[in-house]
């Protein structure tokens, strides 16, 4: 008999979280490790107890389950997923062939699940691509940051500046200063083009952050933000940039 | 548990005058109905014209054909010109209303200027048409008989002319008023529609769902009181009624709501319900408490492993009935915005109590959110 998968729930119902225990406790081949009932929470236990298999509900407080996955720096571990009832995930699974589990199901809905994330864990695959293509296409309604040791959601509205910082993004918030392990490139990508835009190859502006535009050398211009500096606005995103500050007012 | 008026959780009473003084109104005079009224007079003359230049004719006088024409249209002319007084009257005193002293003050008055001051503007102008034609003078009899008679044909007239005034504002008022019934029982459905929705949100059933679906596999009792809980809901939320119900009725959804809220959310709800007693009939907007409640819970579902306590109170307080729902999560932003549900409840408010019907929110000294909602006890428009 080999190890049997280390398997970690998260869900903030008590009730749906007992349930997922007494179905796992039927299979021998995985073995629950840890229960969570928040996002953050996910978060420590991932860290602390290395999971190989996550049952992920989407919907809790704190963080939600694409964030929690988001924000894990270290590998991911296979993921189940559980919703009962949003639409924008299920778009998401839906788009990308992801695998997911609707609730309320029943054991013979979750054994499937189970046998499919068991064959992936055997032939020993990582992270899934479709899992990463997924996340890195989601929207944004905020950002998970790192202070100090601590997780904590940052809501867009309250980020004033993104720039690139070697392999990093350095976010400017009113709340302060935070590094993320993304790419500018992608961020853009997932930002609500009518609040933010590009100015620059390393910087992205909440165009409301934005005071003047003040005249500096070869067609380039120097915005003044609020609380967050100055930034160089370059010729080639001036027009792009122009036409949604325009629009802003 | 009545409370004391000045009570931090007490709303104050407000005050209601049966009587209110309306201000003095000089009605604002437009040239459409004015051309309207002229031409009306003009053809009341014109008619009276006709009849006495015929019965002249009849009674075998000789006499200049435009003379009755002038005498009659005069008078008219006279009776349109200060029609105002008798306009003014009416828009200030439409009716006795059980106040007849006022109503004589106005209406006295403006009578009697109505009749004095005709004959002079008549007079004038049949003097200057006579001088202007060549008719010679005008003779218009001893005064004597002359005035009472034209006091008490204006005495008529005035009472005609303003009852006329008084029949169209009622009939401009009492379709005003059959409009705003119309509407107000198309907006009832309409906040019914929306009740009806948000009762069969899918967010909750498909949770309910799930919640029973866990709850199964550890208590078959539990399972059992669920699946009552959501029937009794799923039956509220279906069932055509009214927007207003009896409390006890709200308070039955309430406690199946709970159920499941306490089901899903287990320690990390605590919920304290304090309802007065002999209350139960005291119509009540629908899912009006449940609606506060699933506010409190959504509102502070993002803060992380902390408990929420809920603490909902129903009590009277003279003629009202009071409900009152507090927790101590994170409160209303700024601007204490309000999302639909509450909006929603507004609007019930104000469609079935008008003035009477009170939602209040704020953030309590101590923390969390409060929203107070009140209610006349026995007494609705719908």
């Amino acid at each position: 008999m080999p190890e049997p998968f280390r398997v970690l729930i998260v869900d903030d119902e008590a009730p749906a979280r007992s349930k997922l225990e007494r179905f796992l406790a039927e299979d021998e081949r995985f073995a629950v490790v840890g229960q969570a009932a928040d996002g953050l929470e996910a978060l420590d236990r991932v860290r602390e107890l290395g999971p190989e298999l996550l049952i992920l509900d989407i919907q809790m407080p704190g963080l939600t389950g694409f964030e929690v996955l988001e924000s894990l720096e270290v590998s991911r571990p296979q993921v189940i997923f559980a919703t009962a009832y949003d639409q924008f995930a299920l778009q998401a699974f839906e788009a990308h062939a992801l695998d997911y589990l609707l609730k309320p199901y029943d054991q013979a809905r979750f054994k499937r699940a189970l046998d499919k994330a068991w064959a992936q864990l055997q032939a020993g695959r990582g992270q899934n691509g479709a899992l990463q293509s997924m996340l890195s296409q989601r929207p944004l309604d905020r950002l998970v940051v790192k202070d100090g040791d601590r997780w904590i959601p940052l809501p867009l509205r309250l980020i004033k500046r993104l720039s690139a910082e070697g392999k990093q993004v350095r976010i400017h918030a009113e709340s302060g200063e935070f590094l993320v392990r993304r790419s500018l490139q992608e961020l853009e990508g997932r930002l609500d083009p009518r609040r933010f835009a590009r100015v620059h190859r390393g910087e992205i502006v909440a165009l409301e952050a934005v005071l003047q535009m003040e005249p500096w050398d070869h067609g380039d211009a120097l915005l003044i933000l609020k609380g967050a500096g100055k930034v160089v606005l370059s010729r080639t995103y001036r027009k792009g940039f122009l036409e949604r500050w325009g629009m802003e007012g | 548990m009545p409370a004391p008026r000045d009570h931090a959780w007490g709303p104050s009473r407000p005050t209601v005058d049966t009587h209110p003084s309306i201000p003095w109104q000089w009605p604002r005079l437009r040239w459409k109905p004015l051309l309207s009224l002229l031409l009306l007079f003009t053809f009341i003359g014109l008619w009276q014209g006709n009849t006495m230049y015929l019965t002249m004719l009849g009674n075998g006088d000789h006499i200049q054909w435009g003379k009755p024409y002038l005498w009659e249209l005069s008078g008219n002319l006279a009776g349109f010109l200060l029609g105002y007084l008798p306009y003014t009257a009416v828009v200030n005193a439409p009716r006795p209303a059980g106040r007849w002293g006022r109503f004589l003050l106005i209406h006295g008055p403006a009578c009697l200027l109505f009749a004095v001051l005709s004959p002079p503007i008549f007079l004038a102008m049949r003097h200057g048409v006579y001088a202007l034609l060549g008719w010679g003078p005008y003779h218009y009899g001893p005064l004597g008989f002359r005035l009472p008679m034209e006091w008490q044909k204006n005495l008529i007239a005035y009472i005609i002319v303003a009852g006329g005034y008084a029949f169209y504002f009622h009939l401009k008022e009492s379709r005003r008023k059959a409009l705003r019934e119309a509407e107000l029982v198309a907006r009832l459905q309409e906040a019914r529609l929306q009740a009806l929705s948000a009762q069969l949100d899918p967010h909750f059933l498909f949770n309910a769902l799930n919640t029973i679906s866990s709850v199964m596999y550890e208590s078959l009792e539990r399972t059992d009181r669920l699946l009552a809980s959501l029937g009794q809901m799923l039956r509220d939320g279906l069932e055509n009624g009214a927007a207003l119900w009896p409390l006890e009725r709200e308070l039955a959804h309430l406690d199946a709501f709970l159920d499941f809220a306490l089901a899903r959310f287990g320690a990390r709800l605590q919920v304290k319900l304090d309802v007065e007693g002999g209350l139960s009939t005291v119509p009540v907007p629908r899912f009006c408490l449940q609606r506060l409640a699933e506010n409190a819970i959504k509102h502070n579902q993002d803060r992380v492993g902390q408990t929420l306590s809920l603490e909902i109170r129903v009590f009277r307080q003279g003629d009202r009935l009071c409900l009152v729902v507090r927790d101590d999560g994170v409160g209303f932003g700024d601007g204490l915005d309000e999302g639909i549900g509450l909006r929603n409840l507004r609007e019930t408010l104000a469609l079935c109590h008008g003035d009477f019907g009170k939602l209040d929110l704020r953030n309590p000294p101590g923390g969390g959110a409060l929203v107070s909602l009140e209610v006349p006890v026995g007494f609705t428009h719908a």
